[in-house]
């Protein structure tokens, strides 16, 4: 439930920067409420999403788009479509990557997929709200409600500088989620038709 | 004790030393009309290079994205990514100089990013000084140094540079191959000869 909570909350994630102001403590609390009572009861999540990403020396963002599913159980398959076909699966023991057919299994024990694992779960699921692993704070403008997480961890501050998760205004899912790291540079992930609670195939987190 | 260490040293040497065939270069030694040889790959500046890389290191193999571009003169940058966007390395390099950028931690070790440093710093070095020139057929070899390390690239007869090697007196320790035409390269394929560190790349469109 905790992974889909976090994952709900990343596709809230709709970003207005500019002009944000931060909420007061009565609207925080109101919110969270509000995303708990929304998160509630959803069992999967699937969902188109669009990926930018942004390196301060191109001209051009790198886009990529695919599909993204996710359980109750914790189970969660990034699978890109455009422009090259490549999914990454994480279950509980294990991540499983297929490129363009290439299938790999990595021991779940490597840091660097642990905390990717947890963050994007988390980022989605709404798990990412812990204050004992992020400095949180929380902004709204006239059509979006922005909730800036920062690692407390000395490991996760090595990866990820900031979490920027975003809500539409009305809509209580999240929307946009960007990962800031280290240097600057960011990735922009835009979450689309997003289906709650349709079974998902147990094929779906085999291949 | 010391006598037998000392002597299993020595044969040890003496067996490499001997099993070493010096690294030659076969083929007909030319005049060069020319001082410096270009490597013209990723000269353009309004171009963002974007490749699809399989690295394969130490047994694990990552994929991800290669983004090259040129600054300026003999100054380019290079970062490769995750899918996922998360950045592995960023290199910058100015003429012979190495910024780094950001290493993911899980690289972070002096050792592996001076290597790593070195070999996406041949990639993109496009001004290399010409020592000799040698003819292999319609083929022909220039011999180079980069930073005291010596290098042979060879083009084939449309003047496209087909491979690079660096090779110390005794034997090859990077392979490049590159696959395109002259100034456009589709992709390329990397080997180090020394480390178990090796990847290709394929142009994205």
């Amino acid at each position: 439930m905790k992974y889909i909570t976090l994952l709900y909350f990343s596709f809230l994630f709709f970003g207005v920067f500019a002009q944000s102001t931060p909420m007061t403590p009565n609207e925080i609390k109101l919110f969270k409420v509000t995303v708990n009572q929304k998160t509630e009861h959803i069992t999967s999540i699937q969902t188109d999403f669009k990926q930018q990403k942004h390196l301060s020396f191109l001209a051009n963002d790198i886009t990529s788009s695919g599909k993204m599913f996710l359980t109750q159980d914790g189970k969660l398959k990034w699978a890109y479509i455009k422009p090259n076909k490549y999914s990454i699966i994480f279950t509980k023991n294990q991540i499983i990557i297929n490129d363009n057919g290439e299938k790999s299994i990595v021991k779940g024990n490597q840091k660097m997929f642990q905390k990717l694992s947890h963050v994007i779960a988390g980022s989605v699921s709404g798990k990412l709200f812990d204050d004992n692993e992020f400095k949180i704070s929380y902004f709204k403008s006239n059509t979006t409600y922005r909730v800036k997480l920062l690692p407390k961890d000395k490991v996760l501050m090595s990866y990820i500088k900031a979490v920027n998760l975003y809500f539409k205004k009305g809509n209580g899912t999240v929307q946009k989620v960007k990962l800031v790291e280290p240097s600057g540079d960011y990735t922009l992930i835009q979450f689309l038709n997003k289906k709650l609670n349709e079974p998902i195939s147990p094929s779906i987190f085999t291949h | 004790m010391n006598r037998l260490v000392r002597a299993f040293l020595l044969i040890n040497f003496i067996l490499i030393f001997c099993s070493c065939t010096g690294y030659k270069i076969i083929g007909k030694e030319v005049i060069s009309q020319k001082e410096w040889q270009e490597v013209y790959y990723f000269s353009d500046k309004n171009v963002d290079y974007l490749f699809r890389i399989q690295l394969q290191a130490f047994g694990n193999t990552f994929g991800g994205i290669l983004a090259i571009k040129k600054l300026g003169n003999q100054h380019h940058r290079v970062a490769v990514l995750t899918d996922f966007g998360n950045t592995f390395f960023d290199f910058e390099f100015i003429g012979t100089e190495i910024k780094v950028h950001y290493v993911m931690p899980d690289f972070n070790k002096k050792v592996i990013v001076k290597k790593l440093a070195h070999y996406f710093q041949l990639l993109v070095y496009e001004r290399y000084p010409i020592k000799t020139v040698v003819k292999q057929g319609t083929n022909r070899v220039v011999v180079s140094k980069l930073e005291g390390k010596r290098i042979f690239l060879k083009y084939n007869s449309t003047q496209q540079l087909i491979n690079l090697y660096e090779a110390s007196t005794v034997r090859k320790k990077i392979k490049i191959e590159y696959f395109g035409r002259p100034h456009h390269l589709d992709s390329l394929s990397f080997q180090s000869l020394i480390l178990p560190i090796s990847f290709t790349a394929i142009r994205k469109e």
